[in-house]
Protein backbone atom coordinates (compact mmCIF):
# COMPACT_ATOMS: atom_id res chain seq x y z
CA UNK A 1 0.00 0.00 0.00
CA UNK A 2 1.60 3.56 -0.87
CA UNK A 3 2.76 5.74 1.81
CA UNK A 4 -0.05 8.32 0.97
CA UNK A 5 -2.86 6.25 0.70
CA UNK A 6 -5.57 7.05 2.71
CA UNK A 7 -5.99 3.65 5.01
CA UNK A 8 -2.02 3.93 5.61
CA UNK A 9 -1.03 3.07 8.96
CA UNK A 10 -4.50 1.63 10.16
CA UNK A 11 -6.15 -1.75 9.37
CA UNK A 12 -9.85 -2.10 8.63
CA UNK A 13 -11.40 -5.16 11.01
CA UNK A 14 -13.35 -7.05 8.02
CA UNK A 15 -14.05 -10.19 9.88
CA UNK A 16 -13.62 -12.34 13.22
CA UNK A 17 -10.07 -11.58 14.95
CA UNK A 18 -9.74 -15.42 15.46
CA UNK A 19 -10.46 -17.88 12.35
CA UNK A 20 -10.09 -21.17 13.08
CA UNK A 21 -11.05 -24.07 10.57
CA UNK A 22 -14.45 -25.83 11.96
CA UNK A 23 -13.09 -29.41 11.22
CA UNK A 24 -9.56 -29.75 9.96
CA UNK A 25 -9.03 -30.17 5.99
CA UNK A 26 -7.00 -33.82 7.08
CA UNK A 27 -9.41 -34.84 9.44
CA UNK A 28 -12.77 -34.21 7.10
CA UNK A 29 -10.89 -35.77 4.27
CA UNK A 30 -10.04 -38.55 6.46
CA UNK A 31 -13.75 -38.87 7.68
CA UNK A 32 -14.85 -39.08 4.21
CA UNK A 33 -12.22 -42.09 3.72
CA UNK A 34 -13.54 -43.57 6.44
CA UNK A 35 -17.36 -43.26 5.71
CA UNK A 36 -16.49 -45.10 2.26
CA UNK A 37 -14.40 -47.91 3.86
CA UNK A 38 -17.19 -48.48 6.25
CA UNK A 39 -19.51 -48.80 3.05
CA UNK A 40 -16.88 -51.55 1.84
CA UNK A 41 -16.98 -53.55 5.16
CA UNK A 42 -20.71 -53.21 5.05
CA UNK A 43 -21.03 -54.55 1.73
CA UNK A 44 -18.74 -57.54 2.59
CA UNK A 45 -20.59 -58.10 5.72
CA UNK A 46 -23.63 -58.84 3.95
CA UNK A 47 -22.07 -61.02 1.75
CA UNK A 48 -20.68 -63.56 3.69
CA UNK A 49 -23.96 -63.18 6.38
CA UNK A 50 -26.27 -64.19 2.69
CA UNK A 51 -24.09 -66.71 2.09
CA UNK A 52 -23.78 -68.36 5.85
CA UNK A 53 -27.58 -68.08 6.41
CA UNK A 54 -27.84 -70.05 2.91
CA UNK A 55 -25.62 -72.65 3.74
CA UNK A 56 -27.39 -76.08 4.21
CA UNK A 57 -24.07 -76.32 6.86
CA UNK A 58 -22.77 -73.75 8.63
CA UNK A 59 -19.11 -73.70 8.80
CA UNK A 60 -18.36 -75.82 5.79
CA UNK A 61 -17.58 -79.67 6.84
CA UNK A 62 -13.92 -80.81 7.16
CA UNK A 63 -12.89 -77.24 7.94
CA UNK A 64 -11.09 -75.70 10.86
CA UNK A 65 -12.79 -73.91 13.59
CA UNK A 66 -11.82 -70.27 13.50
CA UNK A 67 -9.89 -69.48 16.29
CA UNK A 68 -12.83 -67.93 18.91
CA UNK A 69 -10.78 -67.08 22.35
CA UNK A 70 -7.58 -66.20 21.02
CA UNK A 71 -8.80 -64.13 18.78
CA UNK A 72 -11.04 -62.52 21.31
CA UNK A 73 -8.19 -61.72 24.01
CA UNK A 74 -6.49 -59.88 20.43
CA UNK A 75 -9.69 -57.86 20.08
CA UNK A 76 -9.13 -56.81 23.69
CA UNK A 77 -5.58 -55.92 22.46
CA UNK A 78 -6.85 -53.94 19.98
CA UNK A 79 -9.56 -52.25 21.93
CA UNK A 80 -6.61 -50.92 24.75
CA UNK A 81 -5.04 -49.84 21.63
CA UNK A 82 -7.91 -47.74 20.99
CA UNK A 83 -8.29 -46.54 24.41
CA UNK A 84 -4.61 -45.22 24.76
CA UNK A 85 -5.02 -43.36 21.38
CA UNK A 86 -8.14 -41.24 23.07
CA UNK A 87 -5.65 -41.22 26.10
CA UNK A 88 -2.79 -39.49 23.76
CA UNK A 89 -5.45 -36.87 22.47
CA UNK A 90 -6.79 -35.81 25.92
CA UNK A 91 -2.93 -35.59 26.88
CA UNK A 92 -1.41 -33.98 23.88
CA UNK A 93 -2.92 -30.44 23.85
CA UNK A 94 -1.59 -30.15 27.19
CA UNK A 95 2.25 -31.34 27.36
CA UNK A 96 3.65 -33.14 24.19
CA UNK A 97 6.12 -34.96 26.20
CA UNK A 98 3.77 -37.03 28.39
CA UNK A 99 1.63 -37.69 24.77
CA UNK A 100 4.46 -39.75 23.95
CA UNK A 101 4.09 -42.93 25.70
CA UNK A 102 0.82 -43.67 25.51
CA UNK A 103 1.05 -43.17 21.58
CA UNK A 104 3.76 -45.80 21.90
CA UNK A 105 2.28 -48.25 23.50
CA UNK A 106 -0.80 -47.80 21.39
CA UNK A 107 1.25 -48.60 18.15
CA UNK A 108 2.93 -51.76 20.53
CA UNK A 109 -0.31 -52.99 20.99
CA UNK A 110 -1.98 -52.51 17.86
CA UNK A 111 1.26 -54.10 16.03
CA UNK A 112 0.68 -56.68 18.03
CA UNK A 113 -2.86 -57.41 17.15
CA UNK A 114 -1.32 -57.41 13.65
CA UNK A 115 1.07 -59.84 14.12
CA UNK A 116 -1.08 -62.57 16.25
CA UNK A 117 -3.49 -61.89 12.96
CA UNK A 118 -0.51 -62.91 10.77
CA UNK A 119 0.55 -66.28 13.33
CA UNK A 120 -3.34 -67.20 13.35
CA UNK A 121 -3.21 -67.09 9.66
CA UNK A 122 -0.46 -69.29 9.20
CA UNK A 123 -1.88 -71.59 11.81
CA UNK A 124 -4.93 -72.09 9.84
CA UNK A 125 -3.65 -71.95 6.06
CA UNK A 126 -1.58 -75.26 7.84
CA UNK A 127 -5.04 -76.84 8.99
CA UNK A 128 -6.04 -76.54 5.63
CA UNK A 129 -8.06 -73.68 5.71
CA UNK A 130 -7.16 -71.85 2.52
CA UNK A 131 -8.91 -69.26 0.07
CA UNK A 132 -9.64 -72.21 -2.42
CA UNK A 133 -10.94 -74.32 0.56
CA UNK A 134 -14.27 -73.43 1.17
CA UNK A 135 -16.55 -70.92 1.20
CA UNK A 136 -15.56 -69.91 4.64
CA UNK A 137 -11.86 -70.46 3.87
CA UNK A 138 -12.47 -67.36 0.96
CA UNK A 139 -14.70 -65.08 2.66
CA UNK A 140 -12.53 -64.96 6.24
CA UNK A 141 -9.40 -64.10 4.10
CA UNK A 142 -11.22 -61.39 2.39
CA UNK A 143 -12.93 -60.12 5.31
CA UNK A 144 -10.33 -60.15 7.90
CA UNK A 145 -7.29 -59.63 5.59
CA UNK A 146 -9.10 -56.49 4.16
CA UNK A 147 -9.17 -55.31 7.21
CA UNK A 148 -5.31 -56.61 8.48
CA UNK A 149 -4.67 -53.87 5.21
CA UNK A 150 -6.27 -51.27 7.13
CA UNK A 151 -4.70 -51.98 10.33
CA UNK A 152 -1.18 -52.11 8.71
CA UNK A 153 -2.40 -48.37 6.68
CA UNK A 154 -3.32 -47.15 9.83
CA UNK A 155 -0.66 -48.08 11.86
CA UNK A 156 1.72 -46.73 9.33
CA UNK A 157 0.01 -43.34 9.66
CA UNK A 158 0.54 -43.95 13.90
CA UNK A 159 4.38 -44.61 13.54
CA UNK A 160 4.29 -41.42 10.93
CA UNK A 161 2.34 -39.25 13.96
CA UNK A 162 4.93 -40.38 15.97
CA UNK A 163 8.69 -39.46 14.15
CA UNK A 164 6.60 -36.43 14.19
CA UNK A 165 6.03 -35.87 18.01
CA UNK A 166 9.14 -37.00 18.24
CA UNK A 167 10.71 -34.13 16.50
CA UNK A 168 8.80 -31.31 17.49
CA UNK A 169 6.33 -31.47 14.64
CA UNK A 170 3.19 -32.74 15.35
CA UNK A 171 0.12 -30.82 15.01
CA UNK A 172 -2.98 -31.70 16.96
CA UNK A 173 -5.11 -31.55 13.71
CA UNK A 174 -2.42 -34.19 12.43
CA UNK A 175 -2.92 -36.13 15.36
CA UNK A 176 -6.84 -35.95 15.51
CA UNK A 177 -6.15 -37.16 11.05
CA UNK A 178 -3.91 -40.56 12.07
CA UNK A 179 -6.26 -41.10 15.22
CA UNK A 180 -9.62 -41.34 12.94
CA UNK A 181 -8.37 -44.18 10.91
CA UNK A 182 -7.32 -45.97 13.86
CA UNK A 183 -10.73 -45.79 15.39
CA UNK A 184 -12.37 -46.93 12.45
CA UNK A 185 -9.60 -50.05 12.55
CA UNK A 186 -10.53 -50.53 16.23
CA UNK A 187 -14.46 -50.02 16.24
CA UNK A 188 -14.96 -52.01 13.02
CA UNK A 189 -13.50 -55.26 14.03
CA UNK A 190 -15.36 -56.46 17.02
CA UNK A 191 -18.55 -56.40 14.90
CA UNK A 192 -15.88 -57.98 12.24
CA UNK A 193 -15.47 -60.43 14.97
CA UNK A 194 -19.09 -60.96 15.81
CA UNK A 195 -19.86 -61.65 12.60
CA UNK A 196 -17.21 -63.93 11.19
CA UNK A 197 -16.12 -65.32 14.05
CA UNK A 198 -19.21 -65.99 16.35
CA UNK B 1 -40.85 -45.27 -34.83
CA UNK B 2 -42.95 -46.85 -37.85
CA UNK B 3 -46.08 -48.34 -36.79
CA UNK B 4 -44.98 -52.07 -37.26
CA UNK B 5 -42.12 -51.42 -35.05
CA UNK B 6 -44.38 -49.66 -32.44
CA UNK B 7 -46.24 -52.79 -32.51
CA UNK B 8 -43.32 -55.07 -32.47
CA UNK B 9 -41.91 -53.46 -29.43
CA UNK B 10 -45.34 -53.33 -27.73
CA UNK B 11 -45.71 -57.14 -28.09
CA UNK B 12 -42.13 -57.69 -26.71
CA UNK B 13 -43.26 -55.74 -23.66
CA UNK B 14 -46.63 -57.90 -22.84
CA UNK B 15 -44.37 -60.88 -23.57
CA UNK B 16 -42.06 -59.79 -20.73
CA UNK B 17 -45.16 -58.87 -18.46
CA UNK B 18 -46.63 -62.72 -19.64
CA UNK B 19 -43.44 -64.39 -18.33
CA UNK B 20 -41.93 -62.55 -15.51
CA UNK B 21 -39.58 -65.38 -13.71
CA UNK B 22 -37.06 -64.77 -16.79
CA UNK B 23 -36.66 -61.78 -15.71
CA UNK B 24 -35.09 -62.19 -12.12
CA UNK B 25 -31.79 -60.55 -12.05
CA UNK B 26 -29.84 -62.92 -9.60
CA UNK B 27 -30.79 -66.41 -9.52
CA UNK B 28 -28.70 -66.69 -5.96
CA UNK B 29 -31.72 -64.81 -4.57
CA UNK B 30 -33.88 -66.64 -4.60
CA UNK B 31 -31.77 -70.53 -4.19
CA UNK B 32 -32.63 -70.52 -0.58
CA UNK B 33 -36.04 -70.03 0.48
CA UNK B 34 -35.39 -70.77 3.91
CA UNK B 35 -36.80 -68.16 6.92
CA UNK B 36 -33.06 -67.26 7.84
CA UNK B 37 -31.95 -66.38 4.48
CA UNK B 38 -34.87 -64.31 3.75
CA UNK B 39 -34.15 -62.55 7.08
CA UNK B 40 -30.35 -62.44 5.53
CA UNK B 41 -31.74 -60.34 2.70
CA UNK B 42 -34.13 -58.22 4.82
CA UNK B 43 -31.49 -57.62 7.35
CA UNK B 44 -28.62 -56.96 4.63
CA UNK B 45 -30.92 -54.75 2.02
CA UNK B 46 -31.63 -53.29 5.54
CA UNK B 47 -28.24 -52.15 6.80
CA UNK B 48 -27.16 -51.75 3.38
CA UNK B 49 -29.66 -48.86 2.39
CA UNK B 50 -30.16 -47.38 5.56
CA UNK B 51 -26.11 -47.26 6.78
CA UNK B 52 -25.34 -44.25 4.39
CA UNK B 53 -28.25 -42.13 5.52
CA UNK B 54 -27.12 -42.26 9.20
CA UNK B 55 -23.11 -42.40 8.05
CA UNK B 56 -23.57 -39.00 6.17
CA UNK B 57 -26.39 -37.98 9.12
CA UNK B 58 -23.96 -38.20 12.02
CA UNK B 59 -21.58 -36.11 10.16
CA UNK B 60 -23.71 -33.32 9.44
CA UNK B 61 -24.96 -33.49 12.85
CA UNK B 62 -21.42 -33.26 14.19
CA UNK B 63 -20.04 -30.66 11.88
CA UNK B 64 -23.22 -28.48 12.95
CA UNK B 65 -22.83 -29.41 16.51
CA UNK B 66 -18.93 -28.02 16.32
CA UNK B 67 -20.54 -24.91 14.59
CA UNK B 68 -22.35 -24.24 17.30
CA UNK B 69 -19.50 -24.49 19.92
CA UNK B 70 -17.69 -22.41 17.96
CA UNK B 71 -19.92 -19.66 17.95
CA UNK B 72 -20.55 -19.56 21.36
CA UNK B 73 -16.98 -19.66 22.08
CA UNK B 74 -16.07 -17.06 20.31
CA UNK B 75 -19.14 -14.94 21.81
CA UNK B 76 -17.51 -15.80 25.40
CA UNK B 77 -14.16 -14.37 23.64
CA UNK B 78 -15.59 -11.41 22.26
CA UNK B 79 -17.53 -10.39 25.35
CA UNK B 80 -13.97 -11.07 27.26
CA UNK B 81 -11.67 -9.17 25.41
CA UNK B 82 -13.88 -6.60 23.62
CA UNK B 83 -13.10 -7.08 20.64
CA UNK B 84 -13.40 -4.40 17.89
CA UNK B 85 -16.58 -4.96 15.43
CA UNK B 86 -16.75 -5.33 11.80
CA UNK B 87 -16.24 -2.28 9.98
CA UNK B 88 -14.53 -0.51 12.75
CA UNK B 89 -10.86 0.79 12.32
CA UNK B 90 -8.30 0.54 14.46
CA UNK B 91 -4.93 1.84 14.20
CA UNK B 92 -1.70 0.08 13.69
CA UNK B 93 0.98 0.17 16.83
Amino acid sequence: MPANSPGYGRIRVVSESRRRPLVPNGVMGMLIFVICEVMLFAGLISAFTILRASAPVWPPPGQPRLPVASTAVNTAMLLASGVLLVATQRIFPRDRARARRPLLLSMLLGGGFVAFQGVEWFRLIRQGLTLTSSTLGSFFYLIVGMHALHALAALALLVYTWVRLQRGWLAQSQLATAAVFWYFVVIVWPVLYGVVYL
Amino acid sequence: MSGARRELAGLAALLVLAVPRAGLACAVCFGSQSDLARKAFFGTTMLLTLLPFVLIGGLIWWVRRRAREFDEQARREARAERAPRIGETASLP
